[in-house]
């Protein structure tokens, strides 16, 4: 009997990973235009991202449903698996309500849900931190309490464009403080309690990717590191370039934010991704 | 005249703030930079006045008061009511007599020798860095003339007054700004003035006994003088200090009053202490910051009514009588900068600050307003950005008096800028005011304006009309119009390649009158970035800042 882990799109996972590592990925739905597509399934970033900078548009996002849930819990308890199921913040999203009350409808008791409090590849870092530990074997609890008490390993850094998205799409919560018009900033936030928090105010983009390095390197030594990108893949090179001196290259993740983290991230988002050693 | 007495010392004084009322645009003039900012005069006589005001309160005329009184209550007027740091210096003189007279009923000749003593050193430890050739200077001199004399009460006014008179004319040789701008030290000249102020009321002279005709390098235009318009002083009188508060306390079973105690402690606790009654009723009227304690103290001796409470709304005055401990309601740390406009305002508010403080007429607002300002941001500390170096020390005294303020020493808006946006509202204060004053050294402020006298500064020659620009305080450049002297001081600024130019237009002028400076910047200085931000600002044409 294996464990099997369960995440959702907002985890902005690469695809060879998620293959790699067996893991099932629900798709949450982004909505533009009273159009409903599946993050990552029928709509893809590049599209995405074109709607977004070429029309203004400013496209919402809803939770996989309960129906979505129950049929992949179905699917793996039918194969004799058990299922460890981490997810974005219950802050950020709805989507842990949803994996509840389909394990409710199941009698799961081969089901564990995990509120990961993070959101976007450092959730996709935990899952793959979730996975490693699901391959050691042990029972689902075991497997979920030492998940849990990993969870504070994981970090998320993000550089902004504009606070625009988040402040629209409801997310921003303590970061509210760095939101203006006036002057022209790249505000970097962290991920701290299942929310946004923020860090600092850099001029612009080149200050701020200093910075990124600078604060993911003061959480080092680094067990994973992924870097992440919405509309700007060079950027991102540099700095998975610049951060070399806590993993080699072909060590760091290189991640793109979906259509979910999209809606409220925005064009030209850079973030960075760690999870410590454990000490 | 052997003594004063306490109404003596009220008088003396109310007639050198009228002194300083007609030479105030006298001192205005002496400003060493010609810009329309922080006038010495106004600031002065402003603090004179708050002073002043705080003895009418403390001690009416219809009773006898000691110096110790009258000289205290001048000191916390004072105090309050600073602005400027000249305001701040002649705060902390006071400050320095009124410790010095703390147990005296009257002033004899000996008194004043110490008083003068105590209120120079008050001056000199309220600067960080004392410089001769300033208001110090000339307090200092005058001090010291008067040690050790056996000279009665008005000749060693007199004294007094010459000393300070020379120490005046002595300041340009010892500041070498001075003797380039052609004047003497402004603040030094409003300490002749109020010395001569109060040397004309003790010696009852038929004549004016302020003479500046033969000051030499003295620039300025006199006033026209004539009596004190007493209307003036009221409509321009500060707010009163905190909450005026009234309430009557009846003895109950049988638990007499005692007047005199409750009195006592209410004139320890709180401002303009008024306390009447009889051993049943008990009629308080007290100003104070924290009505709380006041009240909660007047439970303890009995039943509360008629409880009155002004610059409160009903909903909070229910609130204060109630006597439950105050909660802050507001953020735990708040920033509030200093500004002058509504475009600078916005800017302020728009990049999370709590509030912004507004100068005044002289662009210096008081300690009072300072307090003021942070108590009502509700947070429960407060980090003030003064933005204008002579509102440092006015910050600093406020902080002084408010452990919750707190000060990062910011000389311009754009230096504020850059302290703001290191900034974290989730941090503690103290390492919020380490980052912030770290960030200082690493920006070069730019400040573009008309220049509102002819002098010669720093090797540039001025003509009025002329637009001036500062390099972090330094006169820089003259020229015929605002864009040349801003693109001209951003050039003689380090603009290395990754450098960040922030162009802050004021009111009167638009992004497009500023554009053509930023081209050409990136033209010279190919990589840089130039920011064009709209600040609105009312005597600047541009701010700007280099990091």
């Amino acid at each position: 009997m294996t464990v099997r882990i369960v995440t959702d799109s907002s985890a902005d996972l690469p695809a060879d990973l998620v293959q790699q590592h067996g893991i099932t990925v629900l798709p949450c739905y982004v909505l533009v235009d009273d159009q409903t597509f599946k993050d990552g399934v029928e709509i893809k970033p590049d599209d995405f991202y074109r709607l977004l900078q070429a029309e203004g548009r400013f496209p919402t996002t809803a939770q996989p449903t309960v129906a979505d849930f129950q049929e992949v819990y179905r699917d793996l308890a039918g194969q004799g698996d058990q299922v460890l199921s981490i997810h974005v913040s219950g802050k950020l999203s709805g989507t842990l309500n949803s994996a509840e009350q389909a394990k409710a409808s199941l009698d799961g008791e081969e089901i564990e849900i995990v509120d990961s409090q993070l959101a976007s590849i450092p959730l996709g870092l935990a899952v793959l931190a979730a996975a490693t530990t699901a391959s050691e074997g042990g029972s689902l609890q075991e497997v979920a309490e030492k998940v849990r008490q990993g969870l504070s390993l994981h970090h998320g850094l993000f550089a902004l464009d504009t606070l625009e998205y988040l402040h629209k799409g409801g997310r921003i919560g303590k970061a509210r403080a760095f939101m203006g018009s006036v002057l022209h900033v790249k505000p970097i936030l962290r991920l701290q309690d299942g929310e946004a928090h923020p860090v600092e105010r850099p001029r612009n983009r080149e200050r701020a990717m200093r910075r990124l390095v600078e604060l993911a390197s003061e959480l080092a030594p680094v067990r994973r590191l992924a870097v992440i990108h919405s509309t700007d893949p060079d950027r991102m090179a540099t700095l998975k370039q610049d951060l070399t001196g806590l993993l080699p290259a072909d060590q760091i993740i290189e991640a793109r934010f979906g259509s979910t983290l999209g809606t409220y991230i925005g064009p030209d988002a850079l973030g960075v991704a760690v999870t410590q050693e454990p000490r | 005249m052997e003594q004063l007495r306490g109404q003596d010392l009220k008088q003396a004084f109310s007639a050198a703030t009228g002194c300083l009322e007609e030479y105030r645009d006298a001192v205005n003039a002496l400003n060493v930079f010609p810009v329309p900012d922080g006038d010495t005069g106004t600031n002065m006589l402003l603090t004179m006045r708050a002073a002043v005001q705080s003895v009418a309160e403390e001690c009416p005329d219809d009773q006898d008061h000691s110096v110790a009184s009258v000289s205290s209550a001048l000191a916390q007027g004072a105090f309050y009511g600073a602005r400027g740091n000249s305001g701040v210096i002649l705060s902390q003189f006071f400050k320095g007599f009124s410790d010095a007279l703390a147990d005296k009923e009257c002033l004899t000749a000996q008194d004043l020798a110490v008083a003068l003593k105590l209120a120079s050193a008050g001056a000199y430890k309220s600067v960080g860095n004392p410089v001769e050739g300033t208001m110090i200077t000339v307090i200092r001199m005058a001090s010291e003339a008067v040690q050790g004399s056996d000279q009665d009460l008005p000749s060693l006014w007199e004294t007094a007054y010459h000393a300070a008179r020379e120490a005046l004319e002595h300041t340009p040789e010892q500041l070498p700004v001075l003797a380039e701008a052609g004047v003497v030290d402004a603040g030094g000249l409003g300490i002749v003035v109020l010395i001569g102020g109060v040397l004309q009321w003790i010696s009852s002279a038929d004549s004016p006994v302020i003479d500046l005709s033969e000051l030499s390098r003295f620039r300025a235009a006199v006033n026209g003088g004539g009596p004190i318009d007493t209307g003036f002083l009221n409509a321009t009188l500060e707010q009163e200090w905190g909450y005026c508060t009234e309430f009557i306390i009846s003895s109950v079973g049988g638990q007499d009053l005692d007047l005199d105690r409750v009195r006592s402690h209410y004139l320890e606790i709180a401002l303009s202490t008024v306390v009447v009654g009889d051993e049943r009723n008990v009629r308080v009227h007290i100003h104070v910051e924290d009505t709380v304690p006041a009240l909660s103290y007047a439970e303890s001796l009995g039943v509360v009514s008629g409880i009155k409470i002004d610059n409160m709304d009903s909903q909070n005055q229910r609130f204060a009588s109630g006597g439950h401990g105050s909660e802050t309601k507001g953020p735990a740390l708040a920033l509030l900068p200093v500004a002058q406009g509504e475009g600078l305002a916005h800017l302020f508010r728009d990049s999370g600050c709590a509030d912004v403080i507004e100068g005044g007429q002289t662009m210096n607002p008081s300690v009072q307003q300072i307090l003021d300002a942070a108590r009502d941001t509700g947070a429960g500390d407060v980090i003030v950005l003064p933005n204008n170096s002579n509102i440092i020390l006015a910050a600093e005294q406020a902080a002084a008096a408010e452990p919750s303020i707190h000060v990062v020493p910011t000389k311009s808006v754009p230096q504020g800028v850059a302290a703001l946006l290191a900034f974290n509202p989730e941090g503690q204060w103290q390492e919020n005011v380490e980052a912030m004053t770290a960030v200082l050294s690493e920006v070069a402020s730019v400040e573009v304006t008309a220049a509102v006298r002819d002098v010669e500064l720093n090797g540039v020659e001025v003509t009025e009309g002329q637009y001036i620009a500062l390099l972090d305080g330094q006169l820089v450049t003259a020229v015929e119009s605002p864009e040349l002297a801003l693109r001209f001081t951003l050039e003689l600024a380090e603009l290395s390649g990754d450098a960040i130019v922030s162009i802050y237009y004021g009111a009167g002028k638009t992004a497009s009158d500023a554009q053509p400076v930023a081209a050409e910047l990136e033209v010279s200085f190919p990589g840089i970035q130039v920011d064009l931000i709209e600040g609105g600002q009312p005597h600047h044409h541009y701010l700007a800042s280099v990091e």
